[in-house]
Formats: C-alpha cells, structure tokens, sequence
C-alpha cells in the first residue's frame, strides 16, 4: 500500500513512504503524494516530496511525475555545477536563481507531459519541496505547502522552509498555478541555503505536519495563535535513534522501508486518523 | 527502544476552524410539527458532530433565527461548548434581514480569526425556511450580496426549502453553484445527518478541493 524509497548509502540511511490518508482509505481513492530518494555520491543525494491536490482525480500522475523529473533535473545541476566536489555550497543567490530556472524547466516538462497525457495542467497540480542533503549543509527550494526541518551538530531541530499558505486553512500553491508569468513569481519560491552539518533532516507533505511540528498554539505575549514552524523533537529524536539502531543492528532495507510506511500509515492514533495522504522522508547521517 | 517502535511523540496542535451558520426561519408558520422537527433535527445535528473527532474541533455553529427580529441565539462556538437551544416559533418572515446578519457575521468572524491568528475554512451560510420574506425584504440586494459573496469566495451558500417554502425566491438568491434544495416532508434528521457528514468531508479537506458530498436522496430533492 504505501510507495516506499529507502536508500542507503554510505554516508547517509534516507528513508522514505507515501501513504493515504483516513479519508483516501475509506473512499478507496489512491494516495495523491510521492515522493523519491536519488544518491548523487556517497555523500550527496537529492529527496523529492510532492503532493497531489486531492480536488483532481490525475494528481497523483502529477506528483509521480514531478518527483522523478525533479530527482534527474537536479541531479544534472549539481553534477553541472560540481557543487558536489567542492568545499563549499554555493551561495544563496546563486541557490535562488539556478533553483528557479530548474524549477522553470521542471514546469516546462509538467506542461509536455499534460499534453501527452491529453488533460489539463491543472489535473495535474501538485506541490513540491526539493532537498539536496550532503555533510556541508542542505539546499532545499519547494512550491506550495509541505514542511522541512534539519537536526544541527547542537541537536537543535531546525525548520528549513516555510509553507505558503492562502487566506483559508490548506489553501496553497501547486507547480501547475498559474504564477509563473507574474512579476512576483519569487513569493511563492522559497529556496535556502542551510550551511550547517545536519545530523538528520526531514521532509513531508501537510498531512504529517501537524504530528511533527508544532505549528498551531497559543501564544501568550502576543495573545495570538501562531505557527512557530518548529519541528517537534520528541517526535523526531526517537525516529532518527530508532534508525540508527536499525542501521547499527544491520536490519535490512525492505524491512525498514515496511516499518517506516506502516509507521507512517499507523505508527500511533493522530497517525492513523490523519484525512489527508501522508509522505514522510528522513535522513540521517551516518558519519556524523 | 525495539526496531518496530519508532516511539515518535505528537505535538499539541490547535486545529483550524470551520465556520458553520445556521440561519433558521422561525416565523409563525413553522408552529407545531415543523419546529419540533427542527428542534429533533438540531439535536441530531449536535450529536453526530460531538462524535466526529476532527469535525468537532474544527466546527464553529452559529444560529440565527429569524421571525418578526432577527436574533443570534447562539455565537459561533465548538459543539462541545454549548446546549443546542430549543427554538419556538412565532411572528412573520424578515428572510433577509436573517440572511444579512449571517453575512455580516461571517465577516466579522473572519476578522477575528485573522486578528487572533487562527486559520480557517471558508465559511459556509445554510439558510433553512418554509415561508414568503416579508414584502418589506429587500431581495434584490441579498441576491447581489450572494452572488458578490460567492464569488469572491467569501463564504458558501446553501439554501433549504420546507414544504410551503417560496422555491422561487430561494432560487433567485441562491448562488447557480448551489441551488435551493427542498426538504422532503419534515426530514430535518436525515437532513442534519447529512450536514454533519458533509461537515465531517469538509474539515478534511482541502481549499479547492472538489468536495463530493454524501446522497442528499434521504432527505432533499432539487427543484427544477
């Protein structure tokens, strides 16, 4: 049931499932997310997430295909670029506009692919969050909602991104909207540059984040709700000790990818009764 | 720590709210078995959302009544943090007025969802009446403030007949996205049913999505 990805090379263990949410499972309709792990080198890989719009019946065609097209576009820039083979990540300027441009060609294969498919682009909306993890730090660009987070060499978790969000709860963008001929194309692009050494990193559709992070409590001094974006380490630290452990105990990729899904699709109650479709990716570094 | 336990604790999330209002014709007409049938239907109504566990963290009711006045009888709140009211009927029919107030509270809910930081779904207005509006009720404007309202995707709008209900005028001030149902007989249980299960469909999902809602067949039928 759930669409696995578990890759380990040696410098990382990323895991990865995609699993339908509460309300998928009783309409019996497919799970609309993907997601997809692509090593560059042992140190060094790209992980995809995407999640179909569930307004649109093909949305899950949408997020297969952006999560594989982004995988091999990005791949070809870091290997273009040698980002990989240098001492440094490339500066935050720099991350913006090549991200952008990939992003911008990314969309041009999405348009392609919806004429080959003979539909709309909009039946195949999708949103999308990009991460390159290597031991210098993470570039991470997305579209849409969806969240992302990082555990620095202090084992502070840290948020990467922030999801873009409309005037009504879950509204969002998808690569498929139509902002990319406006003049403010960047507000709905986020790309950053993480310069530090992450231990782990996570990222995920909407449907995992409100049991990951915490993003909607009360706050007393501004007598607001608020959403700090901060991924919750009780939740975290066991998953990336558990996997250490399942590394060190020399546990077997298909089994992990079976205990990470089903955790995933029923790990406890809040899991479980999630409506909404679920993608979850997590690395840790093993050399650290 | 065993390897099938990832033993990963969940953050205590507020959820996002779901304005629900529900404008009710309690005018002279709805005496006797109509309004014990609301009523029936309202606790119903009360009880399957309690019961639904996101629906009833998400869902703010509202009840307007209208009659001769225009009264909430009942603030936006969660199920759990009211007694659904026990509604008597008398007076005429101020439709529009009723139908006006709702708007004007969805908005002003809005603004204090956006002041305190809360997001939210787009609020939805169920106007439920068996009669004519007064000839005093400006029905042109109320059509113009739906339409205008819908369109902008300010709010939904769902309008109920009941049996003598002027089908007429529900049609000319319901949006063409959501045209007037009429309720069979007295059915306000399977109707209030239905509206919990929508409900249930509607906090799930999300902005944009096409919602598919359940069989209206137990209780409504379109007018052509």
């Amino acid at each position: 049931m759930a669409k696995h990805e578990t890759k380990e090379i040696s410098g990382w263990l990323v895991v990865g499932a995609s699993v339908p949410g509460h309300a998928h499972l009783k309409n019996n309709t497919p799970c609309q997310d993907h997601n997809f792990i692509e090593p560059i080198n042992a140190y060094w890989g790209i992980t995809v997430v995407a999640d179909g719009a569930g307004s649109v019946e093909s949305a899950y065609k949408g997020s297969e295909f952006l999560t594989k097209e982004s995988a091999i576009l990005f791949k070809e820039l870091i290997i273009q670029e040698k980002w990989h083979q240098q001492s440094s990540l490339p500066s935050s300027e720099i991350w913006k506009a090549k991200a952008k441009n990939t992003l911008l060609e990314i969309r041009r294969k999405l348009e392609i692919f919806a004429i080959q498919e003979k539909t709309d682009i909009k039946n195949l909306s999708s949103t999308l969050i990009v991460l390159i993890y290597s031991p210098l730090g993470l570039l991470v660009t997305h579209i849409g909602d969806g969240r992302c987070g990082y555990c620095n060499r202090d084992m502070e978790w840290k948020a990467a991104i922030r999801p873009w969000r409309g005037e009504y709860a879950n509204e969002t963008v998808f690569m498929s909207s139509d902002i990319w001929e406006e003049e403010n194309l960047d507000d709905f692009i986020e790309s950053q540059v993480i310069h530090e050494t992450p231990l782990a990193f996570a990222l995920m559709s909407d449907g995992c984040e409100r049991h990951s992070f915490i993003c909607n409590i009360w706050d007393e001094k501004t007598q607001k709700y608020i959403d700090p974006n901060q991924p919750f380490d009780k939740f975290f630290n066991p998953i990336v000790k558990n996997l250490h452990q399942m590394h060190t105990g020399k546990l077997n990729y298909t089994a992990i990818q079976e205990k990470w899904g089903k955790f995933l699709l029923e790990g406890n109650s809040k899991l479980k009764n999630e409506p909404d479709d679920k993608t979850m990716v997590v690395g840790i570094y093993l050399a650290g | 720590m065993a390897f099938d336990d990832f033993a990963a604790e969940t953050p205590d999330n507020f959820e996002q709210k779901c304005l629900c209002i529900l404008v009710l014709d309690v005018s002279g007409s709805m005496i006797g078995e109509r309004i014990r049938e609301l009523n029936r239907g309202l606790d119903e109504f009360h009880r399957q959302v309690r019961n639904d566990e996101i629906a009833s963290q998400r869902l703010e009711v509202c009840i307007i009544a209208f009659n001769s006045n225009v009264k909430c009888i009942q603030e936006p709140a969660l199920i759990d943090k009211f007694v659904m009211p026990i509604l008597k009927a008398r007076g005429t029919t101020k439709l529009v007025a009723g139908v006006r107030s709702a708007v004007e509270k969805v908005e002003a809910r809005k603004r204090w969802y956006k002041e305190t930081g809360q997001s939210y779904y787009r609020p939805f207005i169920i106007l439920i009446t068996d009669g004519t509006p007064d000839t005093d009720q400006d029905i042109e404007g109320i059509t113009l403030e739906i339409t205008e309202g819908v369109n902008e995707k300010k709010f939904m709008f769902f309008p109920i007949g009941v049996q003598d209900a002027n089908m007429e005028i529900l049609k000319q001030i319901a949006h063409p996205s959501t045209p007037p149902m009429m309720l069979k007989g007295l059915n306000f249980i399977e109707f209030f049913q239905w509206l919990s299960n929508s409900i249930g469909i509607i906090t799930k999902s999300n902005e944009g999505d096409k919602v598919y809602f359940p069989d209206t067949s137990g209780w409504g039928q379109l007018e052509i």
